[in-house]
């Protein structure tokens, strides 16, 4: 009954643990609200719901507060508080962030947030480069001041040309901002935003305008009338063809070297204040330098050229227009090699060459291909088993093109082509397979020796020489042993003789000495371990079915009274006590049973 | 209880146990699951064989030992492949 109770148990364990397995097995990412963005087919209705509630009392305040913010940041630019106006500035960042993800979560498509947030993104760019050209503004200022005591007439000439290009730079970027104006202002008129802060940063962006205007002029003046460039005898001029170009254009700088002595000359280029090339003039003192677009920001750039760090040339300018990219992604097909991934990036001028695009799945980055010519690329990635979100994204901010993003696919691959996916994406590679074979050849040799290992013998601790290799006790085994007669009867006869000597006065210790004597001689006829150990019912146990059985319960049933009991027996009980024992000694010695 | 039926118990006890903690963590795993089944049997094979006895069902149990090491050696040689072509 008890154990048919355990059965039943056991089963209906192991039926939960099986059916509790095959459960999840195929859906091992159990749900919790956690997992709601990247847990497929899961919704959470009621996140959801409070997301949609509040959305309003979320964005609104937060589109004012962005309204506000670059008129903060122009402000404490326009009084010199630069770390403050850093800390602003990483503010807005902060503020620009969550407006993105707000719209992005909440999934919004209204025409106004979307402008809203594109314009916020461009005035966070215009702030963004007005603190740092400001900051250097202010370098120079330093600058100057320690040159102009120095009388350092190159370093005057360098400072004054990197001021102009700021100059421009910062004239650019107000431009811009003014640009916002309009289109900002009709969006928040039409959301019922606050503008007179940003109109007052406007104002105040004019006046830092204004300043470094009245600034770069006096470094001009200083320039010319202090620090004379006349100190050579040759001249150097500076042009530039075309005057704006793309990614990828090529803008020719060339310019010409008067004066004495002009023939392959060295002529120093300098591109936004930044050491670029270094043109050998011909003959006719004629240089010139082919400059391709690449890494480099959208906006107005400057260039002027030096010869011998002494002759400036003039400051000219160019533009570089920037460009928005498309990426179109092909849908994956899963090859035996692994998935095949197809696509192109061009911009709406043409193809793109030469640049990275990366491959994404499930937004991590697993390939990164260049565009050829035509601005194709593709890539076979390697993917684990399931279902998988592949994309293909361009983002690179040090060249003047806009990131862009393909549409995404769900690709789903078969279990049985993982292993092959991962290793052909890499080729096959034979020293992992050869790892991979000795560690299963390994583990079969294992299993064989486990099923094949020999126990450790046993060793059964103990005096006796002749003792059997089975434990298991046998009346055939235990004859025998029972050898050595004349041992065995002197130390009964001593045992008697002890017996007998206190038994009139302590029979409880007498009966003692014979049961110890008697347990002494079983132990060492029988295989038992530590004989000592045993009571006398554990010794009778053990003794069942062994000729002298039936003498030796006898003998425990007066000795147990006796011995534990402190009960005096009467003379019948003492010669049951002594026949009992002597008819044991008899029978373990070999004798007659009876 | 015999011997037997305490090992079966310990065993299930084992896997619930392993369970519960993948449910808490979020997640199962059938092969970290598989791993630690070996473990448990393999501790259990160990502390219910008998010096002197060998029964049957030990027998038994060792074929199923051996066969879960194998899957184990298969279960590392691919993990090993795919760590070397990453």
């Amino acid at each position: 009954m008890k154990r048919s109770r355990l059965h039943i148990l056991a089963l209906i364990l192991s039926i939960a643990v099986i059916v509790t397995i095959f459960v999840h097995s195929p859906t091992p990412v159990l749900y919790s609200p956690e997992y709601t963005a990247f847990t497929k087919n899961q919704t959470n209705p009621a996140a959801l719901e409070s997301l949609g509630q509040d959305r309003g009392e979320k964005l609104l305040p937060l589109m004012s507060d962005l309204l506000d913010a670059p008129g903060t940041i122009i402000l404490n630019i326009e009084y010199g508080d630069m770390d403050i106006a850093e800390r602003d500035l990483q503010h807005f960042r902060e503020l620009s962030r969550s407006i993105d993800n707000l719209v992005i979560n909440l999934d919004m498509s209204e025409s106004e947030i979307e402008d809203f947030r594109r314009m916020n993104q461009k005035n966070l760019q215009i702030i963004s480069e007005l603190l740092t050209s400001t900051s250097r503004l202010d370098e120079l200022n330093s600058l100057e001041i320690r040159f102009r005591d120095q009388e350092d007439p190159q370093m005057m000439t360098s400072i004054t040309y990197e001021g102009e290009s700021l100059r421009n730079k910062i004239s650019h970027l107000y431009q811009e901002y003014l640009s916002q104006s309009e289109p900002l202002a009709s969006v928040s008129t039409r959301l019922d935003l606050n503008t007179t802060g940003y109109e007052l940063s406007q104002e105040n962006f004019g006046d830092i305008v204004k300043r470094i205007e009245n600034e770069q002029e006096d470094r001009f003046y200083v320039l010319q009338t202090q620090f004379p460039s006349d100190q050579s005898d040759n001249d150097l001029m500076i042009s530039v063809q075309p005057a704006e170009g793309s990614y990828h254009d090529t803008i020719r700088i060339s310019g010409s070297l008067s004066g004495i002595e002009i023939s392959n000359k060295k002529v120093d280029l300098f591109i936004d204040t930044a050491k670029t090339s270094t043109s050998i003039t011909n003959s006719q003192g004629n240089w010139q330098y082919q400059y391709r677009i690449e890494s480099i920001p959208a906006g107005l750039h400057t260039a002027y050229a030096v010869y011998k760090n002494s002759t400036f040339s003039d400051i000219v300018t160019f533009s570089v227009i920037f460009l928005n990219t498309h990426i179109v992604l092909e849908n994956p097909e899963i090859s035996e090699s692994g998935l095949l991934c197809k696509g192109a990036l061009f911009t709406d001028s043409g193809p793109l060459d030469g640049v990275k695009v990366h491959l994404l799945a499930d937004n991590g980055i697993v390939a990164s291909p260049l565009t050829d010519i035509e601005g194709n690329f593709h890539a076979v990635i390697g993917l684990s088993p399931g279902d998988h979100q592949i994309k293909a994204v361009f983002s690179d901010s040090t060249v003047p093109l806009s990131g862009s993003e393909s549409r995404t696919y769900t690709v789903t691959i078969p279990a049985s082509g993982s292993l092959l996916a991962g290793i052909s994406d890499n080729r096959p590679d034979i020293p992992s397979f050869i790892i991979a074979g000795m560690v299963i050849l390994g583990t079969i040799i294992a299993g064989y020796s486990y099923i094949h290992r020999k126990k450790p013998k046993f060793k059964v601790r103990g005096t006796h020489t002749a003792r059997p290799e089975d434990s298991a006790l046998e009346i055939e085994e235990v004859v025998p042993f029972l050898t050595d007669s004349s041992r065995h009867d002197s130390r009964m006869e001593e045992a008697f003789e002890k017996y007998l000597a206190i038994a009139g006065s302590n029979i409880r210790e007498a009966v003692g000495i014979l049961f110890s004597h008697l347990r002494e001689e079983i132990g060492r006829s029988l295989p038992l371990r530590n004989p000592r150990s045993f009571t006398p019912r554990e010794l009778c146990s053990k003794i069942s079915g062994l000729p002298f059985f039936e003498n030796f319960r006898t003998f425990i049933g007066h000795y147990e009274p006796v011995r534990y009991g402190n009960r005096d027996p009467d003379d019948h009980e003492r010669d049951e006590i002594v026949k009992s024992f002597e008819a044991i000694s008899r029978k373990l010695k070999g004798g007659d049973e009876n | 209880m015999m011997k037997k039926q305490l090992a079966v118990l310990a065993l299930l006890l084992w896997l619930i146990l392993i369970i519960g903690f993948m449910l808490l963590a979020g997640t199962l795993d059938l092969e970290i699951f598989f791993v630690l089944w070996l473990i448990g049997i393999l501790v259990i094979a160990e502390l219910t064989s008998d010096v002197s006895a060998f029964p049957g069902y030990m027998r038994y149990l060792r074929y199923i030992i051996a066969c879960g090491v194998v899957v184990f050696g298969i279960i590392v040689a691919v993990k090993i492949v795919e760590i070397l072509n990453k």
